[in-house]
């Protein structure tokens, strides 16, 4: 499993779209490794529908942050906040961001996150139990309240060897990551065999997270 | 008749149903419920035809539950905080659960829970609890007596006297040492709670006899059930000993006792029971969001409900909304014939029958115990209704085929 420390990987992410049924696994994954309050969604899954009766298909479309080659989001940040890994992926430095937004305004893909008071998933008024406690050290010392935030293939996990949680969460296996520029990486192949694609192209920020087709 | 549900309503939802005990000359009155974790107010049918026919004839209720849903709000008078499933050891999570099992070639597997966590506050887990309730009552071997006798029967094969609960009082076993002993016999003596809490999980891999059983087992599927005709001549014929015969509220059609497998109309489908402005039929379905469960108060997850654009709403062709005047977003009533009416909004698609309406999960509750669920989606069962002409005599599984109107709000 490419990672943080091992030689420079260029990681990107494949979301089979013939795959995803749209369980939210991914979603649920993402929110209690990375405790993300209410309304933060650095995973998402997108639902819609084409077609009419009886030839009627609804689709889920995942969405995460692309981690795109040019990040449009780094270009705009005053502060050099906004950075990239050597594996090219996209990070915030929390000490360095002032909460301008200028990234979550430039972002075409809509994978920026500020939160400006952090929130209970419980909204009772009553004290925070040990676990919420828990959760909201957790975002502070990650991310925290005021500064941009965004995935970021779940560093901590990348750097203990792990894949992102979304990818492990994945019962139909629809998410496959690993380094693209091995060619022979999975991830690689299947782009490369299936047709792969990324989201709007036009926008030119060479997004690293490809899908292949629905059929 | 579409019968999918294990509930029988002809038994239970009469309003007179101690009549029918005394009918068939039952010598005991329920008087006590516990209930573990389910609430019945919304999982049956109507929640008031339940609540006043069934739940309220119990003089007592005690409940384990995680948090307060409609049931204790309605009924009980005791509530036992539960712990949740991250805080509590279940010896047998997936089995005899005939879904959640390792698939296709994969080995075969055996899952436990553990508690990764202590409980919250005061919670105890309901194992603990009943053992001890039991232990205090001086029931304690009769409840060892019942574990013993449960698992043969559920899990298949005898159990070994090594493992078998002390039922002369001599062990004071607890639940822990309960899920040692069912997992030892089951698994082997190295292989009890210690090795659980170590690995997890129990694996062994699968033989090509159990991957491709159909291929190895010379099994024959039955055409004709000759067994319900036997059945129906000897249910009828007690039936009869006890004064039910042919004209009795309590009759049931035996015409369809019969050995081939047929299919009878529900009353959703005879249009002589329906009158023209039931021109719809609603149906419910399962979100994977919320499987098998109640879940709408997971804060988690009903975040996520609001990120699918049909969860929370009822499903509804485009152009049948049209024709009735109804958009996207509206709110709206359905009304099934009894009377019965739920409230929602209409969310239009083109992936639906055009005289149809789904609608998610049992959705919809009203407690003020369970505020982030509260008034999120449709009440389904309140239109499935609960009597003896939407039961299946066969099964006395419910129909839970609606016939409706819908209106707006």
């Amino acid at each position: 499993m490419p990672g943080v420390g091992t030689k420079t990987p260029r990681l990107g992410m494949v979301i089979d779209l013939k795959r995803c049924y749209g369980c939210y696994a991914c979603v649920t994954a993402c929110k209690t490794e990375n405790f993300t309050p209410p309304g933060v969604f650095w995973a998402r899954v997108l639902k819609g529908e084409t077609g009419e009766y009886p030839n009627t298909v609804r689709q889920a479309l995942p969405v995460l942050c692309f981690q795109c080659e040019d990040p449009s989001c780094m270009t705009v940040c005053p502060t050099g906040a906004t950075y990239q890994e050597d594996d090219g992926v996209v990070r915030v430095d929390r000490n360095k961001c002032i909460g301008c937004n200028y990234c979550k305004m430039a972002c075409p893909y809509g994978a920026r996150y500020m939160v400006e008071k952090w929130e209970s998933y419980f909204p009772d008024g009553l004290p925070l139990s040990e676990y919420e406690e828990y959760a909201k050290n957790r975002w502070e010392e990650k991310s925290g309240v005021g500064v941009s935030t965004k995935c970021d293939f779940c560093f901590e996990r990348r750097e203990n060897g792990m894949e992102p949680a979304c990818v492990r969460a994945c019962p139909a296996n629809a998410r496959i990551f690993g380094d693209l520029d091995d060619p022979d990486s999975e991830p690689s192949i299947l782009i490369r065999d299936n047709g792969g694609y990324v989201l709007n192209p036009e926008h030119g920020n060479k997004p690293k997270v490809y899908y292949l087709p629905t059929r | 008749m579409f019968p999918t549900s294990i509930y029988n309503a002809i038994t239970i939802m009469d309003p007179k149903w101690f009549d029918m005990l005394e009918q068939f000359k039952i010598p005991y009155r329920p008087e006590i419920m516990i209930n573990f974790g389910s609430n019945s107010v919304m999982t049956m049918g109507n929640a008031e035809v339940v609540t006043e026919n069934f739940l309220k004839k119990f003089n007592f209720i005690f409940s384990f539950q995680l948090y307060i849903t409609e049931f204790e709000d309605a009924v009980a008078d005791i509530i036992l905080p539960d712990t949740c499933y991250l805080e509590r050891f279940t010896p047998a999570v997936s089995f005899p659960s005939t879904f959640s099992h390792p698939q296709g070639e994969d080995d075969w597997g055996w899952t436990v829970r553990q508690p990764v966590v202590q409980p919250l506050y005061e919670r105890r887990d309901f194992n603990v609890v009943m053992l001890d309730i039991c232990k205090r009552l001086g029931i304690a071997h009769k409840y060892y007596k019942g574990l013993n006798d449960t698992v043969p029967m559920r899990y298949g094969g005898p159990m070994s006297d090594k493992y078998k609960l002390k039922e002369d009082g001599s062990v004071d076993h607890t639940w822990e040492d309960i899920c040692d002993r069912l997992l030892k016999d089951r698994f082997g003596d190295e292989h009890g709670l210690d090795y659980i809490k170590e690995k997890g999980v129990f694996t062994w891999p699968r033989k090509k006899e159990d991957v491709y059983w159909k291929w190895f087992n010379p099994v024959r599927v039955p055409v004709y059930f000759e067994y319900f005709i036997d059945g129906g001549e000897k249910i009828s014929k007690l039936m009869k000993s006890y004064g039910v015969g042919e004209g009795h509220p309590l009759d049931l059609d035996w015409t369809r006792f019969k050995a081939l497998a047929d299919w009878y109309p529900c009353p959703s489908h005879i249009e002589e029971k329906n009158p023209p402005e039931f021109d719809m039929y609603t149906f419910y379905w399962r979100s994977v969001i919320h499987c098998n469960s109640l879940t709408q108060q997971n804060p988690l997850l009903d975040e996520m409900s609001h990120e699918d654009p049909y969860v929370y709403a009822i499903q509804m062709h485009k152009d049948t909304a049209k024709e009735k005047g109804i958009a996207e977003g509206d709110w709206v009533w359905i009304e099934n014939t009894a009377g019965h009416r739920v409230k929602g909004w209409v969310a239009l698609t083109d992936g639906i029958e055009p005289y149809h309406l789904a609608i998610a999960a049992v959705a919809g509750h009203w407690t003020d115990y369970q505020p982030i669920a509260k008034g999120k989606g449709t009440f389904f069962n309140d239109l499935v209704e609960m009597d003896k002409d939407h039961t299946d005599p066969l099964t006395l599984n419910q129909d839970i085929c609606c016939r409706v109107k819908i209106y707006p709000v």
